[in-house]
């Protein structure tokens, strides 16, 4: 059924270390810049939340007010982590399934370097007073150019990395990473064209805005983590993946119905758009029930199996967090429920369980068994992941639970209107009180991952100069 | 181990996707989602229309809400009975033709404040010479005393007064009547000459 | 099998209806919208923000305003915010509330109140003080135990020269000094002093009832503002 192989298994072991070395350096550099951002985000993001115990913290410097560090968080989180993390394992992937090197690892070093200056020109930006006001896309034109245009170099050595590859049988977690490439490419191509360059009238920003936010959640980083989960949990458990014709039902469907964005209910536009986009959320039960049903052929009778690796246990907690907040999300869609939870903790609630639950697990895992096999190099403590996967999957937890509680709260407070704006507040301001421990955690838990990245990387740097000196 | 398991570990361990098709159940439950998708737009999407927020089912129910004027009535009224009579000489678009009707589309006998000559005009007729916005007609138009009542003629004065870009105080049956009792006497039709010691305003 | 073209097209395909739908159809439906006349009255709505209301805007979305207040009311039956006192009776806001404003700052989140309408129901001075601190039970107008942080750098302290500044908010901080805006400051009060929805037009027609068209009190000051002494 598969295309026949034609390396023995010996040689190719060989074949794939030798082709995987090629993406050392832009690896590395991928994966250490993008821990370095989520570090920061989480950084910002406890920043925010303590705010909300002191409101006279850091008041006095207008760089740091409460609505530049929520924009700055997300934004370091999305792109300085998110596209990143995302770039390098959609890399190493076509390099690895492809049995080919990457097409210009020089090429790719570079860009990767000009999009983190691109980032940092935009975090400056924001932090200064530059920001567009656009939600999700605060970075002022300078950079957001600089950044896409450094995403397409980086995508176009991808995408070239996988037509040259070897081995044709494609396998569906490469459908999913080449179509979160190109639609990153093509959403901020028409925020940056419609929301900055030639600004359209009135609601329709926002209606781009919406529908911008919502496809870079749902397919660039759902995709991109969708991909590490259909690769990663056949390839640990040593099984094949149930149906690869499921699988393309649900890569189709979702692609089609994930992409239909988000409008709140009751905004300020014709009636249809938000109803369509309720429509095209709740379609994406299909999908999700078509993976999940998937996966879990896939996995039927090996479950004791599913943590017998750190990267697989990372993966495969991924994707509980991404049926959870895709659940939610359609939940959420729906008119009667909408009227209570938008705009109160529970969208937060949904976003940072999609961010820094599914997506940053799921490329955890990918960064912990890949690197060790791409570098050659074991990780330089184990212990050290298990306080990365811990602290993360604790501080993702609680947040959740606090801010998903606290925005239910939230929201059937604010029906009654004799409750006091500032009484709801108090109610809610337990919940984020709890959140803010989970932000603690996150905070420790991402320092440890990236110092163990970075010790790894010491260690690669050292056994370089050894071999070049002898 | 299966036999397909064994071929993908000979693979490299890359995993590989097996062949089994999407369930039906599955499928039947993709018509059952774009039934209730049609279901929904039918009921909430407004019919597509820019102008319907949510209360509001569809564009009809949303003119229905507009804020009734007090003559909306009345020139609705005043529209069926220009289309079917007075359209014919003064033209759908009110702006006459040669030989026909002179213009109403701005025309100071129509807009005239107080529409005491131009209620004359319609109860009895018109002939002979009249100047309308500086051009010279001379036609003449029938009676139509007998054909309409009071409230007919200040439908649908009301109505070419108000509209095309005309804007005028709307003619009440009340006007119409009273000018009817005293012009009682009146067989022949008006001539602009006779209309003048009429007050305008 | 070569998947690779198959998935391109196809993707690119699904990409165009999203498109179209959210971005493509909002644009052509909506995006040449010109200004409406109200209904009845038959004024030009919306107007355009000049000078320091316009500037405010700029200061409203570099401090990201937008990250604890909306801009916009859901109609009844969506959402609590009519309810609330938010809009005018059964004023819900629609799309050419927003017809000049760039950008567009609708907002995600409510950790404070809506602010479409924050023009028809606080004053001028009223925003300022909020700005200052809005806990602050010197300050008329005050919340308590709101979290909303205190904004120093758009106010100045001064030294008193012979007659206080009018604009002086009524706080002392130390003796021969006063609190007076900074034009930033000015510049945001204007603006969300400006934000108002109290008209009617053809999209939301006013509502049937006979009743005279009231605005409910605000309801996100609950504390009753002390007389300041």
């Amino acid at each position: 059924m598969n295309a026949t192989t034609t390396h023995p298994s010996n040689t190719r072991n060989d074949v794939v270390a030798g082709v995987e070395s090629s993406c050392r350096l832009p690896l590395m550099v991928l994966f250490i810049s993008a821990l370095s951002w989520l570090l920061l985000a989480t950084v910002f993001g406890l920043i925010a939340s303590l705010k909300f115990h002191m409101p006279q913290f850091l008041a006095g410097t207008p760089n740091l007010t409460y609505g530049r560090v929520t924009a700055l968080q997300a934004d370091c989180a999305l792109y300085g982590f998110g596209l990143q993390a995302g770039m390098a394992f959609i890399l190493w992937l076509f390099v690895r399934l492809g049995r080919t090197p990457v097409a210009s690892s020089l090429m790719l070093t570079i860009a990767a370097s000009f999009f983190n200056f691109a980032i940092t020109l935009g975090v400056v930006g924001v932090f200064c007073g530059d920001s567009t006001g656009f939600q999700n896309f605060e970075f002022p034109p300078y950079a957001a150019w600089t950044m896409w245009i450094s995403y397409i170099v980086m995508g176009v050595i991808a995408i070239l990395t996988y037509s040259n590859r070897d081995e044709q049988q494609t396998y569906p977690s490469q459908w999913f990473g080449l179509t979160s490439l190109f639609w990153f490419a093509w959403i901020c191509a028409t925020a940056l064209l419609l929301l900055l360059e030639h600004p359209v009238r009135g609601v329709v920003q926002s209606s781009i805005n919406w529908w911008y936010v919502h496809n870079l959640h749902t397919i660039v980083l759902g995709f991109t983590g969708l991909a590490a989960i259909f690769y990663f949990i056949p390839k640990l458990l040593g099984r094949q993946l149930f149906s690869r014709q499921l699988a393309l039902f649900a890569f189709w469907t979702l692609a089609l119905f994930g992409s239909w964005g988000a409008v709140p209910n009751g905004a300020p536009l014709p009636e249809w758009i938000p109803a369509m986009s309720t429509v095209g959320i709740v379609l994406t039960a299909i999908p999700i029930i078509a993976i999940v049903l998937n996966i879990w052929q896939t996995i039927r009778g090996h479950h004791e199996r599913l943590d017998s690796s750190w990267p697989l246990k990372f993966t495969y907690v991924g994707l509980m967090f991404w049926v959870i907040a895709s659940v939610q999300l359609i939940v959420g869609a729906v008119p009667s429920v909408s009227s209570l939870t938008d705009f109160t903790w529970f969208t937060v609630a949904q976003k940072n369980l999609w961010v820094y639950g599914f997506f940053a697990l799921t490329m955890f895992g990918a960064m912990y068994y890949a690197l060790p096999r791409v570098m050659g190099i074991e990780w330089p403590s184990p212990a050290m992941i298990k306080a990365h996967f811990w602290l993360t999957f604790l501080g993702v937890v609680l947040s959740y639970i606090a801010l998903l509680v606290g925005g239910i709260a939230q929201g059937y407070l604010l029906t009654n209107p004799q409750n006091s704006f500032a009484v709801i507040l108090k109610t809610t301001l337990m919940a984020v009180r709890v959140s803010t421990l989970g932000d603690l955690l996150l905070v420790v838990g991402q320092f440890a991952g990236l110092l163990n990245l970075v010790l790894l990387a010491v260690r690669a740097a050292g056994r370089e100069l050894k071999i070049s000196k002898s | 181990m299966s036999q397909n398991d064994k071929q993908n570990l000979r693979r490299d361990n890359e995993p590989s996707a097996g062949n089994s098709s999407v369930p039906m159940w599955l499928v039947l439950l993709v018509g059952l989602f774009f039934y209730w998708g049609a279901m929904y737009l039918d009921q909430n999407a407004g019919g597509f229309n820019s102008k319907v927020y949510h209360p509001f089912g569809n564009y009809e129910e949303v003119d229905a809400a507009q804020p009734k004027d007090a003559n909306a009535q009345l020139i609705a009224d005043g529209k069926r009975v220009f289309n079917s009579t007075c359209s014919l000489c003064h033209q759908p678009h009110g702006m006459g033709e040669v030989g026909k009707a002179p213009p109403l589309v701005g025309s100071e006998w129509v807009l005239a404040p107080k529409p005491d000559r131009i209620i004359r005009v319609v109860l009895d007729g018109l002939q002979g010479p009249i100047n309308v916005k500086g051009t010279e007609w001379n036609l003449a138009m029938a009676s139509w005393k007998g054909t309409f009542n009071d409230h007919q003629i200040a439908a649908v004065l009301s109505y070419i007064r108000n509209n095309w870009d005309n804007k005028a105080p709307a003619v009440t049956e009340e006007q119409v009547k009273a000018i009817r009792a005293k012009e009682k006497a009146r067989t022949q039709p008006w001539t602009a000459q006779d209309l003048q010691p009429i007050a305008e305003r | 099998m070569n998947f690779g073209p198959f998935v391109f097209i196809g993707v690119f395909c699904t990409m165009i209806i999203s498109w179209a739908t959210f971005v493509f159809g909002p644009q052509v439906q909506i995006g040449g919208v010109q200004p409406e006349l109200t209904v009845p009255a038959g004024d030009t709505y919306p107007i355009y923000r000049t000078g320091a209301e316009k500037r405010g805007l700029d200061v409203y979305r570099v401090n990201n305003c937008a990250a604890c207040h909306t801009q916009q009311v859901r109609p009844a039956g969506l959402g609590p915010d009519l309810m609330r006192g938010w809009g005018m009776r059964q004023r819900y806001s629609v799309a050419e509330d927003y017809l000049y404003d760039y950008p567009v700052m609708l907002g995600t989140q409510r950790v404070g109140p809506d602010l479409a309408n924050v023009g028809a129901r606080l004053d001028r001075q009223i925003i300022l003080n909020h700005l200052y601190d809005a806990r602050n039970e010197r300050l008329p107008g005050f919340v308590r135990g709101s979290v909303m942080p205190p904004y120093p750098f758009l106010f100045k302290k001064q030294k008193i020269d012979r007659t206080p500044s009018p604009d002086a908010l009524p706080v002392v901080t130390e003796a021969g000094y006063e609190i007076v805006p900074t034009s930033d400051a000015q510049a945001l009060a204007s603006y969300v002093a400006s934000l108002r929805q109290t008209v009617y037009i053809f999209e939301v027609p006013p509502p049937a009832s006979d009743k005279p068209i009231t605005m409910r009190p605000a309801t996100n000051s609950p504390a009753t503002p002390m007389p300041a002494k």
